[in-house]
C-alpha cells in the first residue's frame, strides 16, 4: 500500500495537482493497480482538496473505474451493434462457460475479470474477443479455450 | 443519402454508423439490443430517458420472452413520445428512435411475437426450438458430439433426437449439421413435432438425393 | 528543427520530397486497429525480414499506413508506385510478394481482389469498394504513416494552416466555413461555421475548440480510423477553426478504449510542436495554440455536448440544461466551442480548396462528403 500511494504522489505531480485532471489521474491510478483503493482515493482527496463523495461519484459513474480489485487477465466481448448480429452473444455464452464467470465479475484467484464493451471499432472481425489488448475476431470455441489457456 | 433525406424515413445520419441486416435478424431484438444499451448508459439525471427507457426495455424484453399482450405497441408509442419531448439531452431525445422505426417498419414482427409467439427471424431464444428431422438424420453423430450440454441423444445409425428440456438453444446442432442433410430445424411459432421413438434407425438417403 | 515562417515549410517540404523517390518500391501495410487485430504488424516485419535478406533494404521503403477502410480483407498491402493491392496478407505470403511483385514484376493472384465475375482487380482504385466513393477526407490514410509528420506535409499538409493565418483574417475564415455550409459530423449535423460565430461573438476572452472523438455509438469507427490514420488533419483543422473564433486552448476528447488513435494523436502533437505548428507563434504568424488530450473513462453519455465539457472540467460527465448553450458558456462557463472529429478535419480542405468546390460536392442541404462505417459495405450477413 506504501507503494500504491507514493505513486499516488507522483501522479499527482505528474498533473501538477490540476483538479480538472482527476479523471486523468484516476485513470492511471486504475492501470497501474487495476483497481482503486480506497486509501489511494482518501490520498487524493486529501492532496486535492476534492470531498471524498464527489471522487466517489466520479469512479462509481464511469465504467473504466473499479472499487474492487480486477484481475490480472482482463477478458472482454464486444458487445456492438455489429457484433451483435454478427453473434456476439454466442461468443459471450462460450467465453462464460469458458471462465466460469459471468461479464463484471473477477476469478477468485484474480487471475481474469471478463467484462462487456460497446464498440472496440473493429467491427469487420466481429463478433471480437480482447484479451489484454489483443484482439481475436470470430473465434471458435477451440480457439477461446487455448488463448485462455495461454494466459499465466 | 443526406441529412434531410434520412431525417424523413425516421432515421439519422448520425455519426455514420450503418449495420445492413437480413431476415435472419429480428428487428424487436434489435430494438431491444439498443435499448439495452442506452439503459446501462443513461446517466440518470431526468427521469424521462432515466425510467422511460427502463420500461420500455422491460417491455421489448416480455415480447421476445413471449409475453407480450396487446396494447404493447401502443405503450411503447406513448413511453416514446415523452422520452423524446422531455428528456435533458440528446441520449433520450433519440433513444426511443430504434423502437419507433421498427414498429413503423417492422410491426408484422412485433405482432408475431405477440399474438403467436414466434419469431419470425428465429432468434429470440424463448420463442425458439431445435429439432432434428428424422427423415433427413443420417445419424453422422457430430451434433450429437458438439452439443455443449448434451441434450441429443441417439448413436450409430440411429436417428437423433434433442432433449427439449436439456437444450439450451445455442444453435451449435444447426451449424454443424452438414449442408447435405440439413436434418436441424429451427421452429418458431409451433410446437416440436412429437420424438420418433427411441432407436428409431435413420432412412438411409443415396448419394444422388441428397 | 522549429519552422519560423511559411517559407520554412516550403524549404521543409521540398527537402522530404527531394530525398524521396517515388520510382522506388514502397509496400505500404495498412496498420489501422482493425488490420493490427489480423495481425498486420506481423506481416510488416515480414516484410522487413524477407526485403533485408533478399538484399533489397536499399532500394524498398516500407511504410505503415492508417486505415484502408476496407477493413473486412485486412492485412491490406498496396505497393507503390503500381499502387498493386493485396488483401489478407499474412507473413507467410510475404516471401512470394517479394520475389514474385518486388524481384519479378509479376503478381500473386490469390491475393489480388475478385469482382463477382471472378475478374481480379489489380489496383487499389478500381476495387468495386473503393471505386464509387469519393475520399477527400479519408483518402490519404493509405499514403501516410500517422506516425510521421513528414508524410503529411509531403501531400501538402499544412498548407491551408499557412494560407489562413497569413493570406486571410479570422472572419475571412469563419465566411468561408460559412459558405461551404459544412454541417456537423458528429449526429446534430448543426452548420459548423454558425456554432463557430456564436462562440467567438460570446462575451469573453478565453475561448475554447474541442474535438469531440468520444465516439460511442456502437457500430462507429469513422472517428477512430481518421484519428488513427490522420490525426494531422485534423489538428489542422482545429488550428484554423481556434484561429477563426479567437481560441488558445484545444482539447481533444477521446475514448479510451481507442489506445492506438491515442498513441497517434499524442505523437502528432509532439511532432507539429517541435516543428513549431502548435505551441507559441506559430509559423512566425503570433498566433499561440495548445492542445492537450483528455481520455474518456467509459461513458457514452460523455460524448454529449455539456456533458463533455462537464468531463474535461473533471467532473461526472452528465449533460447540462440546454437553456445556456455551451458555445456561449462551456468549458469553466467559458464560450467553448466543440466538433467532431469528421468536421474539423474538412476544414482544411475548405480552406484550400475553397468554399465553392466543398459545396458543389453533396445535395442541397447536406455538402461535402460522409463518412460512413463501414465504408465498408456492409457489417452483419447478407444473403446475395
Amino acid at each position: 500500500m506504501t507503494k500504491n500511494l507514493s505513486n499516488v504522489n507522483q501522479i499527482i505531480a505528474k498533473y501538477q495537482g490540476d483538479q480538472s485532471a482527476l479523471i486523468q489521474m484516476l485513470l492511471e491510478i486504475q492501470r497501474e493497480n487495476r483497481w482503486l483503493p480506497k486509501p489511494v482515493l482518501a490520498r487524493l482527496s486529501q492532496k486535492l482538496g476534492i470531498p471524498i463523495s464527489q471522487i466517489y461519484h466520479i469512479a462509481t459513474f464511469y465504467k473504466a473505474f473499479s472499487l474492487i480489485p480486477q484481475g490480472r487477465h482482463t477478458v472482454s466481448v464486444c458487445l456492438g451493434t455489429a457484433c451483435h448480429v454478427r453473434g456476439a452473444p454466442r461468443l459471450l455464452d462460450r467465453v462464460t462457460d469458458t471462465l466460469k464467470l459471468n461479464p463484471g465479475e473477477t476469478s477468485v484467484d484474480y487471475k481474469f475479470t471478463l467484462k462487456t464493451v460497446n464498440c472496440l471499432g473493429c467491427c469487420a472481425l466481429g463478433p471480437v474477443m480482447v484479451v489484454d489488448g489483443e484482439y481475436y475476431g470470430k473465434p471458435s470455441a477451440k480457439e477461446i479455450e487455448k488463448v485462455i489457456a495461454n494466459c499465466d | 443519402m443526406d441529412f434531410d433525406e434520412l431525417a424523413k424515413v425516421g432515421s439519422m445520419m448520425g455519426s455514420g454508423g450503418m449495420i445492413v441486416m437480413d431476415e435472419d435478424d429480428c428487428m424487436v431484438d434489435v430494438a431491444r439490443y439498443f435499448l439495452t444499451f442506452l439503459t446501462e448508459e443513461s446517466c440518470g439525471k431526468c427521469i424521462p430517458c432515466r425510467e422511460g427507457i427502463r420500461q420500455m426495455l422491460t417491455i421489448l424484453n416480455r415480447i421476445c420472452e413471449g409475453e407480450g399482450k396487446e396494447g404493447d405497441i401502443v405503450m411503447l408509442e406513448e413511453l416514446s413520445e415523452v422520452v423524446q419531448d422531455a428528456s435533458l439531452c440528446a441520449l433520450g431525445t433519440t433513444a426511443p428512435n430504434p423502437v419507433l422505426s421498427t414498429i413503423r417498419y417492422f410491426k408484422d414482427e412485433y405482432e408475431a411475437h405477440i399474438r403467436e409467439s414466434r419469431c419470425p427471424a428465429g432468434v429470440c431464444k424463448a420463442l425458439v426450438s431445435y429439432y432434428i428431422n428424422p427423415e433427413q438424420c443420417q445419424a453422422c453423430q457430430i451434433c450429437l458430439r458438439e452439443c455443449p450440454v448434451g441434450a441429443i441423444m441417439g448413436g450409430k445409425n440411429i436417428v437423433h433426437v434433442i432433449d427439449q428440456d436439456k437444450c439450451t438453444k445455442c444453435g451449435t446442432c444447426l451449424d454443424v449439421c452438414p449442408i447435405r442433410f440439413a436434418a436441424v430445424e429451427k421452429l418458431s411459432g409451433r410446437p416440436v413435432p412429437a420424438a420418433p421413438p427411441q432407436g428409431t434407425k435413420v432412412r438411409r438417403v443415396k448419394k444422388a438425393q441428397q | 528543427m522549429r519552422l519560423k515562417s511559411p517559407a520554412d515549410l516550403q524549404e521543409k517540404r521540398q527537402q522530404i520530397i527531394s530525398l524521396r523517390d517515388s520510382s522506388r518500391h514502397c509496400v505500404t501495410i495498412c496498420s489501422g486497429t482493425a488490420c493490427h487485430a489480423y495481425a498486420s504488424e506481423k506481416t510488416a516485419l515480414a516484410f522487413v525480414e524477407e526485403i533485408k535478406s533478399s538484399g533489397l533494404k536499399d532500394n524498398v521503403d516500407i511504410r505503415r499506413t492508417g486505415c484502408h477502410g476496407f477493413c473486412e480483407r485486412g492485412p491490406i498491402v498496396v505497393i507503390f508506385p503500381e499502387e498493386i493491392c493485396y488483401l489478407g496478407v499474412k507473413p507467410e505470403d510475404v516471401s512470394e510478394i517479394v520475389s514474385t511483385t518486388l524481384m519479378g514484376k509479376g503478381l500473386v493472384d490469390r491475393l489480388l481482389y475478385k469482382d463477382s465475375n471472378g475478374e481480379k482487380v489489380v489496383h487499389e482504385g478500381d476495387i468495386p469498394f473503393y471505386k464509387n466513393q469519393t475520399r477527400i477526407v479519408f483518402g490519404n490514410n493509405r499514403l501516410i504513416d500517422p506516425k510521421n509528420i513528414d508524410d503529411y506535409i509531403a501531400l501538402g499538409g499544412y498548407d491551408a494552416l499557412t494560407k489562413a493565418l497569413f493570406e486571410m483574417s479570422p472572419d475571412d475564415v469563419m465566411e468561408m466555413v460559412k459558405r461551404a455550409n459544412l454541417r456537423g459530423r458528429g449526429g446534430g449535423g448543426f452548420p459548423a461555421g454558425m456554432k463557430w460565430e456564436t462562440t467567438r461573438n460570446a462575451p469573453g476572452k478565453t475561448k475554447y475548440v474541442i474535438v469531440n472523438a468520444d465516439e460511442g455509438d456502437p457500430g462507429a469507427y469513422m472517428d477512430r480510423s481518421l484519428l488513427e490514420g490522420n490525426p494531422h488533419s485534423v489538428l489542422e483543422g482545429l488550428i484554423i477553426g481556434a484561429y477563426a473564433i479567437g481560441s488558445h486552448k484545444g482539447y481533444v476528447y477521446v475514448r479510451q478504449e481507442y489506445p492506438l488513435a491515442i498513441e497517434n494523436l499524442s505523437i502528432a502533437l509532439n511532432q507539429a510542436g517541435e516543428y513549431g505548428l502548435l505551441g507559441k507563434n506559430i509559423l512566425g504568424s503570433r498566433f499561440n495554440f495548445d492542445v492537450t488530450v483528455h481520455r474518456g473513462a467509459g461513458a457514452f453519455v460523455s460524448g454529449e455536448s455539456s456533458a463533455l465539457m462537464n468531463a474535461i472540467e473533471g467532473k461526472v460527465g452528465e449533460p447540462r440544461p440546454k437553456y445556456t448553450r455551451t458555445a456561449v458558456s462551456g468549458i469553466g462557463d467559458k464560450p467553448s466551442n466543440l466538433n467532431n472529429v469528421e468536421t474539423w478535419a474538412n476544414v482544411p480542405l475548405i480552406i484550400s480548396r475553397g468554399a465553392d468546390w466543398f459545396a458543389s460536392i453533396g445535395t442541397e442541404g447536406s455538402k461535402g462528403t460522409k463518412i460512413f462505417s463501414p465504408d465498408r459495405w456492409t457489417v452483419g450477413r447478407v444473403h446475395t
